[in-house]
């Protein structure tokens, strides 16, 4: 297993520096008949930025869905910063809703762009924050000296955090009306609002040309140093993440097929196949041999999984 | 943020700006509410002036503003489309009506302390067990959105009056509460006597003694316009705040709005009782002005009406609710009315009998109907629409051209 992360941060030596971020035990998701996740456990070393790959239709999402509390899992753990969060399959059932996991410190963006769209820029950041605030009902009422307080002090840090991902001229904008660049950008400051430990990055550069691309990588290698925090990034796009992480697990019809550097995951044999038996030089015979094999794989997945 | 240039303006100056501009915009809007609230004040003064008589009419309708700002909350600020809300006005209504009526079982048996059996702490009371009862009512439907919420809704709209009706060892059934408390009269004088010394006190007050009486359909006019007043403040308030905000973003998507730490339950929870609550204000003073409540005042129309009220004005702008529930009021009550007058008249000089003798209060239904097609076909955020609203409902062929232009002007500005 690798361990090689970057270089320990200040906040990590705090919390115990050798525990990973966060940890999936033998994760399983079914639907019906289908087996979405199938057995999964990854481990996410703290302060690193972490990938989870695989084609599409691999799982990435419906795991990413797991951590972030939006499915409860068939079966399986899942540990965060040293705490079971979640727990199914015999024993203690435990379960967080996404509220209480993003209160934990795991925000998230999402594969296809969730802002709020009819609310401004800030606005949308300042629901980032929510779960951080206190102000109660009555309070807003009466807006006592403690309610106003708290909402300057919570726009000022929206604003910081807009000018930081370069959106601070946009501030009073309707979110829908963001370039798509920039809308990418506005739901990571709205995960960052909630000063998060992990931030879970679900195809981030998806519709992106390669600069932009080239760009958001480096804005994410920005923000783990800055922030002090781990990244979880998906991606289907290989290139996309073998400069920038740390460690890459790869997925492959629900199963983890491997787990590792950049080099490693480059130079694995199922990995190749899986991915990139889809290239130029791959012939039809190896793409039969992928989907000859896949069934076979999906055949034992389900043949383990009902003995 | 450690990382940022800093720019000329620091983040503090511009929320500190921003503020500043609520702030302005607070204080015209308060400007003009004041102005609305002294014109309509003055108003009772003109009626009698000039003998319209209109007072017993405009209070009713005042009601029905106060029920559709509270329905507001739920429909407009968290997008939870409730077409049960009579439920709760019934609540509120009877609520008063068991605390002070002399007909009531609570008080005859005892249960209601002689200090509650008055309006004002019987409709603070009231306010509460409409809120309770929203969070009652509104707990069930939690894991519901749109078509399904709607139809539960109104199946609690239609379960409410119905036990009312039926619980006749509690309701009365469908003879009703009788006698209910009004406010007690406020003097037009301080009065006392001090004792041991005797001295006898007496300070005249700048008014004359203030008595809630059918007789006093002024006093009426403007107590209901006060609890309007109070309403208005209290929601304005509440929608410009944390909870007004988490209200939006689920109405806006409520995966994403759980994902960034919203509690929907809570918050779900909040906009039923706090829309809910406004209900048990309407409901007390609706039951202490016309003194007796009875199940069938309270029919499944009133929901529709109250809801066709929020939409009419626009969902989610409590002014626009508030100019649609008068405009719906105004036409239901007095135009309606009005109108049969002159066709009436065509009618007799047509000698066309039928037109001679009909009654346009009985096609209002019909009227509303069409009017409502015709609102959703032309403005479909109401006559007064939300910022957000209206952007929902425009046309996406300006957003691509929003976009377009910040595209342009992105790859000339960086690169």
């Amino acid at each position: 297993m690798v361990t090689q992360t970057a270089q320990p941060t200040a906040a990590s030596q705090t919390a115990g520096s050798g525990t990973p971020i966060l940890e999936t035990r033998s994760i399983t998701q079914r639907f019906g008949g289908l087996v979405a996740v199938d057995s999964v456990s990854i481990t996410i070393p703290r302060g690193s930025i972490s990938s989870v790959i695989g084609p599409n239709g691999a799982g990435k999402t419906t795991l990413f869905n797991i951590i972030a509390g939006i499915y409860r899992p068939t079966e399986g753990e899942v540990i965060f910063d040293g705490e079971v969060i979640m727990r199914s399959g015999g024993g203690s059932r435990k379960w967080k809703r996404p509220d209480q996991v993003m209160e934990l410190g795991i925000a998230r963006t999402f594969q296809n762009i969730r802002l709020f769209a009819n609310m401004s820029a800030l606005d949308n950041v300042l629901i980032g924050m929510h779960s951080r605030m206190k102000a109660t009902p009555l309070g807003a009422i009466l807006r006592t000296p403690s309610v106003r307080q708290e909402e300057r002090e919570a726009r000022i840090r929206g604003l910081g955090l807009l000018d930081y991902v370069g959106l601070g001229r946009h501030s009073e904008a309707i979110a829908k009306n963001l370039s798509y660049g920039d809308q990418r950008r506005l739901e990571i400051a709205r995960a960052l609002a909630s000063d998060p430990k992990l931030l879970l990055l679900d195809e981030p550069t998806a519709g992106m040309n390669p600069q932009e691309t080239a760009g958001m990588t480096r804005f994410f290698d920005q923000i783990r140093r800055d922030l002090d925090l781990t990244v979880l990034l998906i991606e289907h796009d290989m290139k996309v993440v073998m400069g920038i992480s740390d460690h890459i697990t790869v997925l492959d019809h629900g199963q983890k097929i491997a787990e590792g550097t950049p080099e490693q995951v480059r130079t694995n044999e199922k990995v190749i196949e899986a991915y990139l038996g889809k290239d130029a030089e791959a012939t039809a015979e190896q793409l039969v041999r992928r989907q000859e094999e896949n069934t076979a794989e999906r055949a034992a997945a389900t043949g383990a999984a009902n003995p | 943020m450690a990382a940022t240039a800093s720019t000329a303006p620091s983040v503090a100056d511009r929320a500190d700006r921003w503020f500043a501009q609520r702030k302005a915009d607070d204080q015209r809007r308060l400007k003009w509410v004041l102005v609305v609230a002294a014109i309509t004040a003055i108003y009772p003064f003109i009626d009698s002036a000039l003998g319209i008589g209109r007072l017993g009419t405009l209070i009713p309708m005042f009601v029905f503003v106060i029920l559709a700002m509270g329905l507001n909350i739920v429909v407009g600020y968290a997008g939870l489309l409730d077409i049960g809300y009579v439920a709760f006005f019934v609540i509120g209504a009877y609520g008063n009506a068991f605390l002070t009526s002399p007909n009531s079982v609570f008080v005859q048996k005892g249960w209601v302390p002689e200090w509650l059996q008055a309006f004002w702490p019987a409709m603070a009371v009231s306010w509460i067990l409409a809120a309770i009862s929203g969070v009652i009512i509104g707990a069930p439907t939690l894991r519901l959105r749109g078509d399904y919420l709607a139809i539960v809704t109104l199946g609690f709209g239609e379960i409410v009056p119905d036990f009312y009706t039926n619980a006749e060892s509690i309701t009365r059934g469908p003879r009703g509460i009788g006698q209910i408390a009004k406010p007690a009269t406020i003097p037009g004088e301080i009065d006392f006597t001090i004792p041991l010394v005797d001295w006898h006190v007496n300070i005249p007050l700048p008014w004359d003694a203030i008595s809630f009486t059918t007789v006093d359909q002024r006093n009426w006019f403007w107590l209901i316009l006060l609890v309007m007043l109070f309403s208005l403040f209290m929601i304005t308030r509440l929608h410009d705040s944390r909870l007004g905000r988490a209200w939006q973003a689920i109405r806006e998507d409520e995966v994403a709005a759980a994902s960034m730490g919203v509690n929907l339950v809570r918050t779900k929870l909040w906009a039923f009782a706090l829309g809910a609550s406004f209900s048990g204000f309407a409901g007390a003073v609706y039951s202490g002005y016309v003194r007796v409540v009875y199940p069938d005042q309270f029919q499944f129309s009133i929901s529709v009406i109250i809801l066709c009220m929020v939409i009419l004005g626009g969902l989610g702008n409590v002014y626009g609710v508030i100019a649609g529930a008068m405009i719906i009021g105004a036409f239901d009550r007095i135009l309606a009315e009005e109108l049969s007058k002159p066709l009436n008249w065509i009618g007799e000089q047509i000698g066309w009998d039928a037109l001679a003798n009909h009654n346009v209060t009985s096609d209002r239904f019909l009227i509303f109907g069409v009017a409502l097609v015709l609102l959703m076909l032309l403005r479909p955020g109401g006559l007064f629409p939300q910022r957000a609203r209206a952007a929902e409902m425009a046309p996406e062929s300006e957003d691509i051209t929003a976009q377009e232009q910040e595209d342009l002007a992105d790859v000339s500005g960086r690169v």
